[in-house]
């Protein structure tokens, strides 16, 4: 993996007004990097804002501040429609339910066609039915599929489809947000290794969204753990799993069941207050070892520290 | 569309609309073939006369053969209905998704609008603008038109409000599809179904406001063969010759009759909370 920076987010903050004074602030000022060639995970309870964070990096909400730079160049904020175009082409999004986010009044052609058609990646029909057929087949379905609608197919199909039309306009960057929760547990894998696939061949960066800890951890090369609007670590994965500092992240993986009885009559739920923190202090993002960043307040920090240093 | 067609064909009622509706569309387009007289010819000796072999609905206080009125009157009224409803459907649609699509004071001010036209009562509406723009048959189409404006600017809006947060249309917009895309590859076609079934209904309104409208001397020219117009006549002759009044009548019933059957079954078609009861 090159450790070329692909996309920086930059304290980025999207707040909604819910009310006349009412803020929901979904997301906080979060920052972070992602390289060239990996696949960040991001995860977090339901309604921690990673899902508006994967919205707000590609557009769908207007940051309310930060910056998103995306190879070497701010995305947000007033842009002309030729600069919206390149970034509209190279980052792709995958949504989470895929009976919804697919036109169910739209052929499968014309659904991943559309990219293509924005960008005018093709000059002519059969040129265009050509390349549909292609990304059709690529992604495990049959080139007669694509004059037939979504209602005709499966989740994991459909979901195909979603993949499908993301890759039509050869992205860079691929926002998934977890594209695989509606899914059946048995088509789960399926797509997740069908993903993992198209990034080794089209050497695609993906941002995977998801709740699931176990897919996380299979499919992503580093994973961020967010909190209430807030990153409160980020590790590379293995290290994330074998040390989790955080207390919130003690927490989500003392949840992962195992198929394993031994372990699992002995695990227990750590179970997170977020009390437990001295708030006279604003924590900040630290790295605690290498590669390795915390959100914690000084004196945290330094039993953080103290506590890995001995081992 | 062919699950569509099977629904349909369940509700037997909205099929006969849909006969009668193709029988007075091809009366009106063959009429020329179909009448056995002229309907502007005028015949004083045979002022009057009740329905017989030779004249089949009667004739008029002018000798007028009311069958040959009657086929031509179905041109009129499916004019008026094409016309007026096209219109309204156009406008009111147009209307209802940048006001939907665009929220904010485009909204509000595209709605308070369709407010503004929902307060009249769609007669007087009607009325008042024909009295503004003198009585013609285009004027009188439009009139209609405008009334029925609101009704589908109102379906339309409340559709696309109900469309424009799928995540069909955020992955659109991720995309960078343009608005304007948007709206016409993606929304209108997911908001078809309830003005589709609007559009039936209205013809319906559309009929009876035409024959409301020349009844009151507000249509098109007297001679013209409307129902509402021969209606209209034959209010001073019934008690004479009750088929001058009955025939016109009959018409007009059968049609709105039928656009509202026809419509009543479109919608049950189209409507996806019934499909799956059905299915």
């Amino acid at each position: 993996m090159t450790e070329e920076k692909l996309l920086e987010v930059k304290n980025l903050k999207q707040h909604f007004k819910t009310g006349r004074r009412q803020v929901v602030k979904a997301v906080d000022g979060i920052s972070f990097d992602i390289y060239k060639g990996e696949t960040f995970g991001l995860v977090g309870e339901s309604g921690c804002g990673k899902s508006t964070t994967g919205r707000t990096i590609i557009r769908l909400y207007d940051a309310t501040d930060g910056q998103v730079i995306f190879n070497g160049k701010d995305v947000h904020g007033k842009k002309s429609r030729g600069q919206l175009k390149e970034f509209n082409q190279k980052m792709q999004m995958i949504f989470q339910d895929p009976y919804a986010s697919l036109n169910p009044r739209m052929t499968v052609m014309d659904i991943i066609a559309e990219g293509l058609d924005v960008h005018g990646l093709t000059k002519t029909p059969q040129e265009r039915k050509a390349r549909v057929e292609e990304l059709l087949e690529r992604v495990g379905l049959n080139k007669e599929h694509a004059n037939r609608y979504p209602h005709e197919f499966s989740g994991g199909q459909r979901q195909r489809i979603g993949i499908a039309r993301a890759l039509a306009v050869n992205p860079e960057f691929i926002i998934a947000d977890e594209p695989i929760s509606a899914l059946d547990v048995s088509i789960q894998a399926q797509v997740v290794n069908l993903l993992k696939d198209l990034q080794k061949e089209h050497g695609l960066t993906y941002l995977f969204i998801a709740h699931d800890l176990s897919m996380v951890k299979y499919i992503s090369d580093r994973i961020g753990v967010m909190y209430f609007g807030k990153m409160v670590e980020l590790a590379d994965s293995e290290e994330l799993y074998k040390n989790p500092i955080h207390p919130y992240t003690k927490s989500l993986l003392s949840a992962i069941p195992l198929p394993d009885p031994d372990y699992e009559r002995n695990r227990k739920r750590i179970v997170y207050d977020p009390s437990q923190h001295d708030i006279s202090e604003a924590p900040e993002f630290r790295e605690v070892r290498p590669n390795h960043w915390v959100l914690c307040t000084t004196k945290e920090f330094e039993t953080y520290k103290t506590e890995f240093q001995n081992k | 569309m062919i699950d569509f067609w099977k629904r349909f064909k369940q509700n037997h009622m909205a099929v006969i609309g849909f006969v009668i509706i193709l029988i007075i569309l091809l009366t009106a387009i063959f009429a020329k073939w179909l009448t056995p007289y002229d309907p502007y010819e005028m015949d004083p000796v045979n002022r009057l006369q009740s329905p017989n072999g030779e004249f089949w609905f009667g004739t008029d206080q002018f000798g007028r053969d009311i069958f040959s009125r009657i086929v031509y009157g179905a041109r009129i009224s499916l004019q008026v209905g094409i016309i007026a409803v096209g219109f309204s459907f156009i406008v009111g649609t147009i209307m209802g998704l940048i006001a939907g699509y665009s929220g904010g004071w485009v909204d509000n001010l595209i709605s308070r609008i369709t407010d503004v036209l929902f307060s009249f009562p769609d007669i007087l509406l009607a009325l008042v603008i024909m009295a503004i723009l003198g009585s013609s048959l285009n004027n009188l189409m439009l009139a209609i038109g405008i009334v029925y404006v609101p009704i589908f600017a109102r379906i339309a809006r409340g559709t696309v409000l109900n469309i424009k947060d799928s995540l069909y249309i955020e992955a659109a917009r991720s995309m960078g599809v343009r608005p304007i895309t948007i709206l016409w590859r993606h929304i209108l076609p997911n908001a078809m179904a309830p003005l589709i079934v609007q559009i039936t209904l209205s013809f319906a309104f559309a009929i009876l406001a035409e024959a409301a409208l020349s009844f009151l001397g507000l249509g098109v020219s007297p001679d013209t063969p409307s129902w509402g117009i021969m209606l209209s006549e034959a209010k001073d002759w019934m008690e004479l010759s009750w088929w001058t009044a009955i025939f016109p009548g009959i018409a007009i019933t059968l049609a709105v009759f039928s656009f509202n059957i026809m419509g009543d079954g479109l919608r049950d078609a189209l409507d996806p909370r019934l499909r799956n009861e059905k299915s």
